[in-house]
């Protein structure tokens, strides 16, 4: 790579070409002021803050110029720094900034810039625009009286969130972020990620259920990992005297772009379910508050005189715990499974069955950006998988060809170049597929004529060559399979339809903890003597639910109260997400780090010891 | 023909007030009114901002006593959305509630006050004020200080600053106590407790020695209204609000939040502020007071030990265990400063401050909710109306100083008519101004406070000729 | 300043106080400022009802009404520097939140839309006039120093009034200036 010398401030810098003025400098620890830049984002140069004297003789911005042999680059002349003062302050009276009821105040990069730019008075009289405060959405509040048209919330929810929900919108005074053509957040195609609200350098987009607890200075930050899905996005998680006030996502710098999504921001800091604090044990209508070292015993006894015992785990818990529950279950001779994992095991066999190799399988699905055709199996991972969902937008937006299939809509219908709905399952569809694809598309003219039959499966011959077209030549071509699909045929034909036309493969499963890839599980008993389950953060799972009603005796170990909770015969105590350390492996087979955040607010210090004592009690 | 003597601004309060001296030909009192001249209209500003912005903007309503408008906001959000307050966070809301009525009342006495009662209502101008007091008893002044700075640390400890705080929010608060600052506090309070027994004992021993009866100086009959915990003891954070009559019998006990169905309001055609009343006695006997004087009238006791005995022996003073006389206010605030000294303590004892969940997730809904608090100078009132996203649609505000608007009033007529008598020259004596002006100070009005409101700050000064016509009248509405 | 003790005087417009709280929460070195300042006057804390020529004035809170600028300009005419403490003083503060609405429709609103038929908006010389917008001090008169903050902190007005004790005026620099 060839490098360019150049002067900054007196000072020789060697850059690489094609650099940025603006990055060059940072790099070299000169501080450039900036409003609209972000690591994240493309640069717009909208701001004009970045601003540098070039030559002595034009002002340029920084973040727009490229490094150049022999440029002589001024950060801080008085022109520069007038041109800057004047910028800021019009930005400021021009809408309605009143620092100190905002909660952004302390936490601003509008108002740091004024107070390096040492602004004490303003020189312009103000404008008093009027903008009304859009309260809509459940957790955002947009106010364009305090927005700066930096354009960033509106690269994000573009660039990074693929969703295109923000623009801007009217002329001259008028003009300020809209939502979609001018509706409320809170009835908008908003994914409600609250990326927008991550990068606004103001108060504009603030976070209904942080304000006021909390600037970053006055919190204490924890680097984590969510396990809310298997993505594993990295957050800031910042806390204060002992409470969570806010999860950021970290990384911003890196292709993902630093999201989260409403799981992992904002769950946490509205849940509204009530902490189990104690042991409680029901018999015969009663019910008894044990403490932990009782509940232990009483949980120990009841297994070690049982037989038939279903384990069953949240996938959303570290590797350290299933490690440590799972070999507790095993020591009383229970079957253990996981949430998500039987989805994986028949995924494994029908793997073996067919021959599939390893390498037809996405090894980082940040390639997803990188594919010409993406044909998505069932579009709840809108739900399940959002990050996922948005980097299949940003492809979309790029000019990949998105072709996608559920039961019953398409989350994609933005964003798909072709939807098909279909509610038999998919295997059907795929089944037929796969047989044009062998016996070649001449042959889609006598499934037709047997078209009772297709009608009779509401598959459209149609759809069957769409498909086969979309993947026909020998281009980069991604197949992603959600959640939904359960079942070992829909599988089979699908990673049939892989092989056939060399297409790479994305299977989804629920578990957040990929460790289930190498952590042994199986079926467990329908009607168990005992169901043991360890739901962690889970709510209402639905295999959960069944096994605790089927099992003679339950034993739910959960953090917060639930239908399950209030189902089981003996409720015990667990972690929470930010109380707990330990691995998760994402969806690329990489470890990452949990870390604790707050102490646990329960008797139960560590659930590793727990389980640990729990198997000796054999 | 009369004249119109003003006194402007008056001095030693806060906020902006004037007052007008009407005086007929023989130079007699005819008349004697107390005006506010500013207008804030807070209760338009938060109209269409978010309910979880109320108490950072509504404490700035005042600057003394910003933490009272913040927590009553913070109520008043709590009903809007629902929501459970954690005994924690109730408990350090109360902690800063204590430290700001201690600052508030220090301030109030030591710093506006005492000097005219240490130098005497006719000591020069120049000299009638805390640097003249530093002068003559700097003992006393540093106690002042010292009561104060202790109030508004530990507010600083608790909300990140001395005025305008940020710790309540709707849930709760945002931080627990720190422990090594709690431990810091504590071994301060005894020397609090000693200087606000010390300056008990002289306030008796002013009242013995200065030439005004505080029984007699503006003393006339008022209800008495106030928050009374379950115990009918003297409650400044929750609980319920007690009327009493001017002879200390219970009228009413009624949930704050149903304030609209027992108080009522009404403009007189010659007076601005709202002048609130009791309803089922109607305007004329309905007028009560609050604030000190009104608080130790219509308890049972206090709940804390130091302060109880004190208030035992004050109802014991005087004629009548009912004080009438605006002058106790002074005497009643040093007993209420003693009180919170010793719930701080209490407090900071408490584990509750220091762990414990401090706050609730919150969910707007379309509401009324009320929160009602005792500010260090009475009842405090904030009703807001919230449409479902949490956006504010309506706002009222009753703060103490309308409640007293009524009595404030009836008092300084009364000075203004026992003190010039028509054998003053050009001028009234500088003197007896100040003494018309030292008996609003009794009130301790917040005149910031009261000025929240639009449309309620009426200026109306009237001209009698001596056979009591009309003969001018002009007014102001704000 | 000269040998004889700098004379102050500060006064408030329409301001909640708290600047002037907060100038108090200089505790004990209230006691060395009565040193080295001579107070003339300060309506909250003093008695003097007039402003005399003083050295430095520091005026608080908003331009509101015609008595407000009034005394603004009596200050400026009496004073040699003259400070702005505060938001209100220095940007207009929370109180330009009025500016949203014409003053004529807020005051009809709430005096005569709530009140009885005979009701008006009442225009009279003697009481103070509400300015068509609420403003900051130096839209009115000149201001040499500003101080912002809702309120500053007593540090921060503590170093304002040593500088200007020093013969400078004080600017706040990033590490101090606060809204």
């Amino acid at each position: 790579m060839t490098t360019v010398k150049f002067n900054v401030d007196g000072k020789e810098i060697i850059a690489q070409e094609g650099m940025t003025v603006m990055d060059a400098c940072e790099e070299n620890g000169i501080d450039i002021p900036k409003l609209c830049k972000h690591e994240a984002l493309e640069n717009v140069m909208a701001c004009r803050l970045c601003v540098v004297e070039v030559d002595d003789k034009r002002i340029i911005p920084s973040c727009g110029l490229e490094v150049d042999e022999g440029l002589d680059i001024k950060t801080q002349t008085e022109k520069v720094r007038k041109h800057r003062r004047m910028i800021l302050e019009l930005v400021y009276r021009c809408e309605n900034h009143y620092c100190m009821f905002c909660e952004s105040d302390g936490d601003c990069e509008l108002q740091d810039l004024m107070y390096e730019y040492e602004i004490d008075h303003f020189e312009f009289p103000r404008m008093f625009p009027e903008w009304p405060v859009d309260s809509s959405h459940d957790h955002i509040i947009k106010d364009n009286n305090r927005c700066i048209r930096c354009g960033r919330c509106i690269r994000a929810c573009d660039e990074v969130v693929g969703n295109q929900t923000l623009s801007l919108g009217g002329r001259g005074i008028t003009n300020n972020v809209v939502v979609d053509s001018g509706q409320p957040l809170g009835d908008s195609t908003c994914t409600s990620c609250g990326m927008c609200m991550q990068v606004c350098p103001t108060g504009a987009l603030s976070n209904k259920h942080s304000m006021f607890k909390g600037i970053k200075e006055e919190c204490e930050l924890t680097n984590s990992t969510c396990l809310s899905c298997s993505i594993g996005c990295g957050t800031d998680i910042y806390t204060r005297t002992g409470h969570l006030v806010e999860i950021e996502g970290s990384d911003m710098d890196k292709e993902s772009g630093g999201q989260l999504c409403e799981r992992g921001r904002f769950k946490p800091i509205t849940d509204r379910g009530k902490r189990i604090t104690n042991v409680i044990y029901r018999e015969n209508g009663e019910e008894t508050e044990l403490s932990l070292e009782e509940g232990l015993e009483k949980a120990a006894n009841i297994l070690r005189n049982s037989n038939e015992i279903s384990a069953f785990a949240s996938g959303g818990l570290t590797c350290e715990a299933l490690d440590a529950f799972s070999k507790a279950m095993r020591a009383h001779g229970a079957l253990f499974d996981i949430v998500g994992a039987k989805r994986y095991r028949f995924e494994t066999e029908v793997k073996r069955r067919i021959n599939m190799i390893e390498g037809h399988f996405v090894q980082d699905v940040k390639e997803i950006m990188k594919a010409e055709n993406i044909l998505l199996y069932d579009t709840s991972i809108y739900h399940t998988h959002p990050i996922l969902a948005s980097y299949i937008r940003r492809a979309a937006s790029n000019g990949t060809t998105l072709m996608t299939i559920d039961a019953y809509e398409d989350r994609f219908w933005n964003h798909a170049d072709k939807s098909i709905t279909i509610e038999s399952p998919k295997t059907q569809l795929t089944r037929l597929v796969n047989q044009v694809i062998k016996e070649g598309k001449a042959s889609i003219e006598d499934l037709s004529r047997v078209s009772s039959i297709l009608g009779g499966l509401r598959v459209h011959p149609r759809d069957v060559m769409e498909i086969v077209n979309l993947l026909e030549e020998a281009s980069y071509d991604i197949i992603i399979i959600g959640c939904e699909i359960i079942d070992r045929w829909s599988l089979r034909h699908i990673f049939e339809l892989a092989k056939l036309e060399g297409s790479y493969v994305i299977s989804l499963n629920k578990a957040s903890n990929q460790y289930i890839r190498s952590l042994e599980t199986e079926g467990v008993y329908e009607e168990p003597e005992v169901a043991y389950i360890l739901a962690g953060d889970e709510e209402d799972h639905e295999d959960m639910m069944k096994l605790v009603e089927n099992a003679d005796f339950s034993i739910v170990q959960s953090s917060k109260n639930s239908k399950l909770t209030e189902l089981a015969d003996l409720v015990i105590p667990s972690l929470s997400m930010y109380e707990r350390n330990g691995t998760t492996i994402d969806i690329d087979g990489d470890k990452k780090e949990v870390k604790k955040a707050i102490e646990p607010k329960v008797e139960m210090k560590s659930e590793i010891a727990f389980f640990e004592e729990l198997a000796n009690k054999r | 023909m009369g004249e119109i003597q003003e006194i402007n601004p008056i001095t030693r309060v806060e906020g902006h007030g004037k007052i007008s001296i009407h005086l007929d030909d023989d130079k007699k009192v005819e008349d004697a009114r107390f005006h506010v001249t500013e207008f804030r209209a807070f209760e338009k500003f938060v109209q269409g901002r978010v309910l979880w912005e109320m108490p950072e903007m509504t404490a700035r309503i005042c600057g003394i006593c910003p933490v009272s408008h913040e927590l009553a906001a913070a109520k008043a959000c709590d009903d809007l959305v629902g929501a459970e307050v954690p005994k924690s966070a109730h408990k350090i809301r109360e902690l800063l509630h204590m430290a700001q009525i201690l600052q508030s009342h220090s301030l109030s006495f030591f710093y506006l006050s005492s000097p005219d009662l240490i130098m005497g209502f006719d000591a020069s101008p120049e000299e009638r004020n805390i640097f003249g007091l530093l002068k003559e008893n700097e003992e006393l002044a540093d106690r002042g200080i010292a009561l104060r700075s202790f109030g508004q640390t530990l507010i600083q400890s608790l909300g990140g600053k001395k005025v305008h705080p940020e710790l309540a929010v709707p849930g709760g608060v945002n931080q627990n106590m720190i422990r090594e600052k709690g431990e810091e506090f504590l071994g301060k309070i005894d020397d609090l407790k000693t200087y606000l027994l010390d300056t008990i004992d002289l306030m008796y021993n002013i009242y013995e020695n200065i030439e005004i009866d505080a029984e007699e100086f503006a003393s006339h009959e008022t209800g008495y209204m106030g928050l009374v915990d379950e115990d009918g003891q003297l409650e400044f954070y929750d609980g319920d609000l007690r009327i009493v009559d001017s002879e200390g019998t219970t009228l009413t006990e009624f949930d704050p939040k149903e304030y609209d169905e027992v108080i009522g309001e009404r403009s007189q055609n010659w007076s601005y502020m709202k002048f609130p009343y009791y309803k089922k006695l109607g305007f004329e006997d309905g007028v009560y007071r609050v604030g000190p004087l009104a608080r130790l009238n219509l308890i049972d006791g206090i709940s804390t030990e130091l302060a109880h005995k004190v208030w035992e022996r004050y109802k014991e003073i005087g004629t009548s265990k009912i004080k009438k006389g605006p002058l106790f206010y002074h005497l009643a605030r040093l007993i209420e400063t003693l009180h919170t000294v010793e719930k701080i303590e209490e407090l900071l004892q408490d584990e509750d401050v220091y762990t414990g969940e401090i706050n609730v997730p919150t969910q707007a809904r379309e509401a009324k909710g009320i929160g009602v608090i005792e500010a260090p100078r009475g009842t405090l009132i904030h009703d807001y109306d919230s449409d479902k996203n949490g956006i504010i649609i309506d706002a009222n505000f009753i703060v103490a100083t309308g409640h007293n608007n009524a009595a404030i009033n009836r008092s300084v007529k009364s000075v203004a008519e026992e003190y010039i008598d028509g054998s003053h020259e050009d001028e009234i004596p500088e003197g007896i101004l100040n003494r018309l002006e030292s008996v609003v100070r009794c009130y301790d009005p917040c005149l910031s406070c009261s000025t929240h409101a639009v449309g309620n700050m009426p200026l109306k000064v009237q001209l009698f000729s001596k056979d009591g016509k009309l003969m001018d009248e002009k007014s102001k509405d704000y | 300043m000269g040998k004889n003790k700098p004379k102050v005087a500060t006064a408030c417009m329409c301001g909640c106080s708290g600047c002037h709280m907060s100038f108090l929460d200089v505790d004990e070195f209230v006691k060395d400022l009565a040193e080295l300042i001579e107070f003339q006057s300060s309506h909250v804390i003093m008695d003097i009802k007039d402003i005399d020529k003083v050295d430095i004035g520091i005026m608080e809170g908003t331009i509101t009404n015609d008595e407000n600028i009034e005394v603004a300009k009596k200050m400026r005419e009496n004073c040699d520097i003259l400070v702005a403490w505060g938001d209100c003083a220095c940007f207009g503060g929370i109180m330009t939140m009025r500016n949203f609405e014409q003053i004529d429709k807020i005051l009809k609103e709430c005096y005569v839309d709530k009140g009885d038929e005979d009701s008006v908006v009442p225009d009279d010389d003697l009481i103070p006039t509400l300015t068509k917008k609420a403003k900051s001090l130096d839209e009115v008169i000149e201001v040499d120093a500003y101080i912002p903050g809702c309120p500053p902190s007593a540090e921060i007005i503590r170093y304002g009034l040593e500088k200007l004790l020093e013969g400078e005026i004080p600017k706040l620099d990033k590490d101090k200036l606060r809204y």
